[in-house]
């Protein structure tokens, strides 16, 4: 509840902030523009903003603070900090965009362009800029002074911490997007060779280059350096946002720089294959995304370096290969589906080329330079992500144990198993379709061609599913037998409290998870054998637990090995941060407990997944799919529509 | 915090990237002069750069004299109120075809990309020409330069 009146609060507070500040920045807009009669109604408009966003915006802001000194709960929570943060982006943003448009245009005009071509705010005038920059900038820092004085005067500083960690990350991608664009526009202008042509076309591409580099080198900088000083705080280095960001920095640059490079090639290979094309039109035409693959290199090779350095930091050795497997098998899935493309692209070529459907020209050139473009900028990535991913998975020992089991590697490969079925039903689909119709009449050349690509489609899907299930079945027999082993190896004693359902449950559960691994039963009003106490894991009760016997006590009190406690009511006693869950899934939740620990892994409580979260991850993932799709699309028609 | 010599080797790039830009940029500025205009080619250019050089007397005095000429004034207007703007636009000038008094010459309009993969598109065009009093006189030239209503009759306004 408290929440819910928090976000209201908070929301309404941010609104109104806006409407009254942009209500003032037009009022002085158009007080300074000097056209009073087509000036009414924006005046009137500003009024009207400022007239109602006041009180709105006092009434709430005012409320707000008496809350944070009444309550350190308030003065602490969350969202308090999201607005504080929140607000501050949203003021220090329309300030640097201001900032960008006046000194676009004043480099524009200096060098005889119309201002009409900058690349932000091309319409408007300087009053304009230096009044938006004005006011945002008096605003932010009242609500920069305020943020220093919760910093001062708040005990539980972690959710400050977070946000700013989250704000700081996001002025980076803000501001490195400002240097990767300008950048790459400055790279395009000198791609552009004149020619004869009259006008100033594509002059204004350096100068809005030059803007962005300006206003985006130096926030970047001070940001990254920002982020960079602030590891030294021990609660900084194992930041998942960081890590997230590093993440999105190094995949998104990757992604770029492949889809760049397959353009460059594409234009190499329809100039090698004979395209009528002068030095110039060349130039002109990998200028383009030779602009992207510049800038886009040097960011993936320095936030790759960075993420590199961050993952190499991480403590545990199977997190830290975890974290390596998961940038390996992202990249790897999009090599292949390019190395897939590239493939079928060119065996459509080549089955066209021999059957004698198409002749050599402008659209087959196209063709086979696109298809030979997809697989050369695939098929290296693929190889290069994939094959150290599949050596770590036949490796013996825990650590090929852990490659096989991981849940990115399973998920790799049943996505991959995913898209080959569905690959074999469509080619199969059309495949059968072409030869009914066939059989029951219509005749011609075209539809061999036809035909035959679909059965190329269709053995290329296949190969695509054979190859990865028998990787994973190879990774699921060698995990079986190394499992097998260490499951035998590691014995548990049952203390059986005289409720037969009890030991009943917990025995089919460590059957279920882990088949081989011995069990004994020991009834607690018997004297537990000395064998007992060298068993690797105790299963007892949680009342048993709680309130031990006298020569029990002392058993648990001299075991070496896990202790592992089966969840359950115990009058008297109440478990906090415990869903309540009934005999059998507790047990199964001791189980894997026991099975984690005879494979060696880190015990982690399971969660029970609602209904409702199980819809979300369904929807998630059909809306990756779609994003990945759209991904996929583009690449493919940025390589083959030139 | 231990120096970090990537990001000072970018900085250094980004300097570079800015300086040799810099450099091309005035390199390249583009001078537009006059060049002889006995050809339909050479008027074309003159009153392109004319154009450009925003003086619009002498691009005006390259026109035809036919019937429904814009006056001067409606000329220049055209220019300033943007219903004619050559700036967004480039201009390559083809060889001349010439077939009596009258000739057209090849053009090629070049815009810009709209976003960072493409490389911009061209558009083939012509301009008309005829002779008069032994010079070369336009009659029509693509959009960005001329507007369309020039050399239209006025529509008489509708009676009551």
């Amino acid at each position: 509840m408290k929440t819910i009146r928090r976000l209201y609060f908070y929301a309404i507070t941010l609104v109104s902030l806006e409407v009254v500040l942009w209500g003032l920045i037009n009022l002085l807009r158009t007080a300074l523009a000097g056209d009073i009669v087509p000036g009414v109604e924006t005046l009137a408009q500003a009024l009207a903003l400022i007239l109602v966003g006041v009180p709105i915006f006092f009434l709430h802001w005012t409320w707000i603070q008496r809350a944070a000194q009444r309550d350190e709960e308030e003065h602490t929570a969350t969202l308090r900090a999201v607005f504080l943060y929140g607000t501050l982006f949203v003021l220090l943003v329309p300030a640097v965009q201001n900032a960008l448009a006046l000194i676009d245009r004043l480099l524009l005009e200096s060098s005889g362009i119309n201002a009409y071509y900058a690349i932000f705010g091309g319409t408007q005038s300087w009053k304009d800029n230096l009044i938006a920059i004005g006011f945002n900038l008096i605003a932010a820092a009242y609500f920069y002074y305020v943020l220093q004085k919760d910093w001062k005067s708040i005990h539980d500083k972690e959710n400050f911490a977070d946000v700013r960690r989250l704000y700081r990350y996001l002025w980076l991608i803000y501001s490195l997007t400002m240097v990767v664009f300008g950048a790459q526009q400055a790279l395009r202008f000198d791609f552009y060779i004149p020619s004869a042509m009259l006008g100033e076309l594509g002059r204004e591409t350096f100068v809005n280059g030059l803007a962005l580099l300006v206003v985006g080198t130096p926030i970047w900088v001070f940001t990254w350096n920002m982020c960079q000083d602030a590891l030294s705080d021990p609660r900084e280095q194992g930041s998942l946002i960081r890590l997230g960001v590093l993440y999105l920095l190094a995949l998104v640059s990757v992604i770029s720089v492949m889809v760049s490079a397959a353009v460059v090639l594409n234009n190499i290979l329809l100039w090698v294959l004979g395209k009528p094309m002068t030095g110039l039109e060349f130039t002109r035409q990998v200028g383009g995304p030779i602009s992207i693959l510049i800038p886009l290199s040097v960011v993936w090779a320095y936030y790759g370096h960075w993420l590199n350095v961050d993952i190499q930091a991480v403590p545990d050795t199977q997190r830290r290969s975890g974290l390596r497997r998961f940038y390996f098998y992202i990249l790897s899935l999009i090599g292949l589906a390019a190395a897939f493309a590239g493939v079928a692209l060119l065996l459509s070529v080549v089955i066209d080329q021999v059957g004698g459907w198409a002749l050599w020209g402008d659209a087959l050139r196209d063709r086979t330079a696109g298809a030979i473009a997809t697989l050369a900028a695939g098929l290296p990535l693929w190889l290069m992500t994939w094959r150290p991913m599949q050596a770590e998975a036949l490796a013996e020992g825990a650590d090929g144990d852990h490659a096989r089991r991981s849940l990115v590697r399973k998920t790799y490969l049943y996505l991959v198993i995913f898209a080959a079925v569905i690959g074999i039903m469509s080619s199969a689909i059309a495949l059968v379709y072409q030869l009914l119709t066939i059989v029951l009449g219509r005749s011609g050349t075209y539809y061999l061609s036809n035909i035959l690509n679909a059965l190329q489609l269709l053995l290329l899907f296949a190969g695509l599913l054979l190859y990865h299930m028998s990787a994973l079945r190879r990774d699921n027999a060698r995990s079986a037998d190394s499992l097998t082993a260490r499951h035998a190896d590691f014995r548990v004693v049952i203390f059986d409290p005289g409720d037969p359902a009890f030991v009943e449950a917990v025995t089919a559960a460590i059957k279920k998870q882990a088949a081989g691994m011995p069990v004994a039963v020991q009834p607690i009003d018997q004297t537990v054998p000395a064998e007992a106490r060298r068993m690797q894991a105790m299963v007892l009760p949680a009342a048993l637990a709680f309130d031990p016997p006298e020569a029990m006590r002392l058993t648990l009190e001299n075991f070496d090995g896990a202790k592992v406690v089966v969840a359950a009511d115990v009058p008297g006693w109440v478990w906090s941060g415990q869903p309540r869950r009934g005999l059998n899934a507790s047990a199964q939740q001791a189980a894997v407990a026991l099975r984690q620990l005879a494979e060696g892994q880190e015990v982690r409580p399971s969660v029970a997944t609602s209904p409702a979260t199980i819809v979300l991850y369904v929807i998630a993932v059909l809306f990756g799919l779609e994003v990945a799709f759209l991904l996929f699309g583009l690449l493919m028609s940025l390589v083959t529509n030139q | 915090m231990k120096q970090d010599r990537f990001l000072i080797g970018i900085l250094i790039g980004i300097v570079v990237l800015v300086v040799i830009s810099l450099g091309l940029f005035f390199a390249r500025k583009n001078s537009e002069e006059y060049v002889a205009e006995d050809t339909p080619e050479g008027v074309v250019h003159n009153y392109v750069v004319a154009v450009h050089k925003r003086d619009f007397e002498k691009a005006y005095s390259y026109l035809a004299d036919k019937q429904n000429k814009p006056t001067f004034e409606a000329f220049r207007q055209s220019f300033i109120i943007n219903a004619v703007s050559p700036n967004n636009v480039g201009l390559e000038i083809g060889s001349a075809d010439i077939r009596g008094s009258d000739a057209t010459v090849a053009l090629s309009t070049i815009y810009n990309a709209s976003d960072p993969f493409s490389n911009g598109y061209r558009n083939s065009d012509v301009a008309l020409l005829v002779k008069q009093n032994g010079q070369w006189k336009l009659e029509q030239l693509p959009y960005n330069f001329w507007a369309y209503d020039w050399y239209q009759a006025t529509p008489a306004p509708a009676k009551p």
